[in-house]
């Protein structure tokens, strides 16, 4: 009892889901991945009963091959076998460049040989439209940057964001939600490699509280885009996840190194200037995008408001001369974890409440730890955040109902 | 890649596959072309076996050239470390090439050069350390595991040497190994 036009867009979604995620798909890949792996450690092996050349030619029939197989399998409608097999023509591509360095003895670490791997594989992924190679792809120009910056002569690599946004650009392009998360995962091995090279390098954690100023600015934009535009097709929630887990990751490790070594890593308030340009521009965006967003009363406006206020916490925490006064940076953290569980909350997003509660648990015990001179001290910092919070889970809701309408709520209709 | 044509598809896969395999090829031909037209130079060497992880073992070439005593050779230019440096070459005693000059432009003479970074200086204050360190682009010799570990086990009495190709701007491809001048292997040309 259905019209013909409903008929067929029922159909067309039943074979869109058909060829999804079969265990034969999940089989082929799977094998095509282990493919992969045997010519990469043939490679290695240097087998000799084989000439080079032989081996060289082997490895350009394959590839070859899999790409005839891709365009057979996609004119027989298997677009997921096609895929794959584009994926097994670019893992033959990369074994074929490591012969060629090893038949040729080129020396030193395979990191120009990785990026040429990966270069491939993005056009490969881009002139087929192939998900699989596109993950290859951002596996690779994550494994490269990670070798430029840990090499003898490395150091922070700003070209990897160039790669990445050509990748990001990809995944937006292909709707594809796994590469999204490869890409944010890539974003979060830079962003760590870069903060403790310069922390181990230049001893300074500016950097790295720069890059927290980033995230919150990339968590307002987010914010944004989730209210209204969908820029990022959905996958912003996951970003602001991932956005959230990269502050703590690098919250953490500072806080633990101011704690143990009883010395700053920021810098001194004498010597503001150049330092501070970075984050200033990045807390004058955020603050743009706040105002911006209340001027238009969008959805997630309050959030992101709290985005400017954690961007000049952080600037603040820059400067030593403010970190050392007993609990500042403990208080700051708090309230962070604190909006993290009610934003999850309101976000109805888990993984953000449970990152939040974390972030609670963490500063609790860190605070337990230690005490402002005595543990009397302590004890009274617990009770002055104690009652701040019960006061606020009391006047909060009031507040917001005598005047402030609930941002967000109402357009989600909860 | 299901929105794609036949059509587009069919040249998508055309152009990955040239794209890659010509990647390849160049390197290949590139190579080649110096191994088959190269100035052939022989340098003194030790091996090292460890392990890449992409391409299997490899012996690292401890090269003679690579450790030049201050008060043999020539410099000119500017040096620090981590700068490009020429190394010219003129031939030694023995089998060997040596190190003659080292500099930041191409020396003006015909003689072989190598081009490579300069690791370390020699100690300002001359205590120990007299020599500049260089780095070459050919410092690997790929090998299956026992014959690695072969050329490790040769003494520095053998006398072993590494052949290069040049290509008369500093760039060079091995080409063999020598043992009390003996080509114990030689790297077919295709």
């Amino acid at each position: 009892m259905i019209d013909e036009e409903t008929e067929k867009r029922l159909r067309a979604d039943l074979d869109s889901r058909r060829g999804g995620v079969s265990f034969s798909s999940i089989a082929l890949l799977l094998g095509a991945i282990c493919l992969c792996f045997a010519a990469m450690t043939f490679v290695a092996a240097n087998w000799q009963e084989m000439s080079s050349r032989v081996r060289l030619l082997l490895l350009a029939a394959g590839l070859w091959a899999a790409y005839g197989s891709a365009f057979i399998a996609a004119s027989r409608g298997r677009p997921w076998i096609a895929q794959t097999m584009i994926l097994l023509g670019c893992g033959l591509y990369g074994a074929s460049i490591m012969l060629v360095g090893q038949i040729y003895h080129i020396a030193g670490e395979p990191t120009e040989a990785v990026w040429l791997w990966a270069a491939g594989t993005i056009a490969a992924a881009a002139l087929t439209r192939s998900t699989p190679a596109l993950a290859l792809a951002i596996m690779l120009v994550t494994l490269w940057t990670a070798m430029v910056t840990l090499a003898d002569d490395g150091g922070v690599n700003p070209i990897y964001l160039a790669w990445w946004l050509a990748c990001a650009a990809g995944a937006w392009w292909l709707r594809s939600r796994f590469c999204a998360h490869l890409c944010a995962a890539g974003l979060l091995v830079w962003t760590g490699l870069a903060v403790v090279w310069t922390a181990a390098e230049l001893e300074t954690f500016t950097y790295g509280l720069v890059a927290v100023c980033a995230a919150f600015l990339l968590i307002s934009l987010a914010l944004f885009s989730d209210g209204r535009h969908r820029w990022l097709r959905g996958f912003e929630q996951a970003a602001m996840a991932y956005l959230l887990l990269l502050i703590g990751g690098l919250l953490v490790p500072w806080y633990g190194f101011r704690w143990v070594e009883r010395s700053d890593l920021g810098t001194s308030a004498e010597k503001m200037g150049v330092d501070f340009l970075v984050p200033a521009i990045l807390f004058a965006l955020t603050a743009a995008i706040a105002i911006l967003a209340w001027a238009r009363k969008a959805p997630n406006r309050y959030d992101q408001a709290f985005c400017a206020v954690w961007c000049g916490a952080m600037i603040a925490l820059i400067v030593p001369e403010i970190t050392d006064l007993a609990f500042v940076v403990e208080a700051v953290l708090l309230a962070i974890s604190v909006w993290i569980i009610r934003m999850g909350a309101r976000q109805e997003t888990r993984s953000m409440s449970v990152l939040g509660y974390l972030a609670f648990a963490v500063v609790m015990l860190a605070i337990y730890f230690q005490t402002a001179g005595t543990l009397l001290g302590t004890s009274g910092f617990y009770l002055g955040a104690g009652i701040l919070l019960v006061l606020a889970a009391w006047a909060l809701p009031r507040f917001v109902n005598a005047g402030i309408d609930k941002p967000g709520m109402q357009e989600r209709g909860s | 890649m299901r929105s794609l044509s036949l059509r587009w598809l069919a040249l998508g896969i055309i152009a990955a596959g040239l794209l890659q395999t010509i990647a390849v090829g160049a390197i290949v031909w590139d190579r080649a072309r110096i191994l088959a037209t190269g100035t052939e130079v022989v340098l003194e060497t030790t091996f090292v076996d460890p392990r890449d992880l992409f391409r299997g073992h490899y012996t690292t070439l401890n090269l003679a050239v690579g450790r030049l005593a201050k008060d043999k050779i020539k410099v000119s230019g500017r040096l620090w470390p981590g700068k490009m440096v020429y190394v010219g070459l003129q031939k030694g005693e023995g089998a060997f090439w040596a190190a003659n000059s080292l500099s930041t432009e191409p020396p003006p003479s015909d003689l072989p050069v190598l081009y490579g970074k300069l690791t370390s200086l020699p100690s300002s204050a001359g205590i120990g350390n007299d020599v500049y360190r260089v780095q070459f682009p050919f410092d690997r010799y790929f090998a299956p595991k026992l014959r690695a570990e072969e050329l490790e086990k040769f003494r520095r009495e053998e006398r072993l040497g590494v052949i290069l190709a040049l290509d008369g701007e500093g760039g060079g491809v091995i080409k063999g190994v020598t043992v009390d001048g003996e080509r114990i292997y030689d790297e077919p040309l295709w």
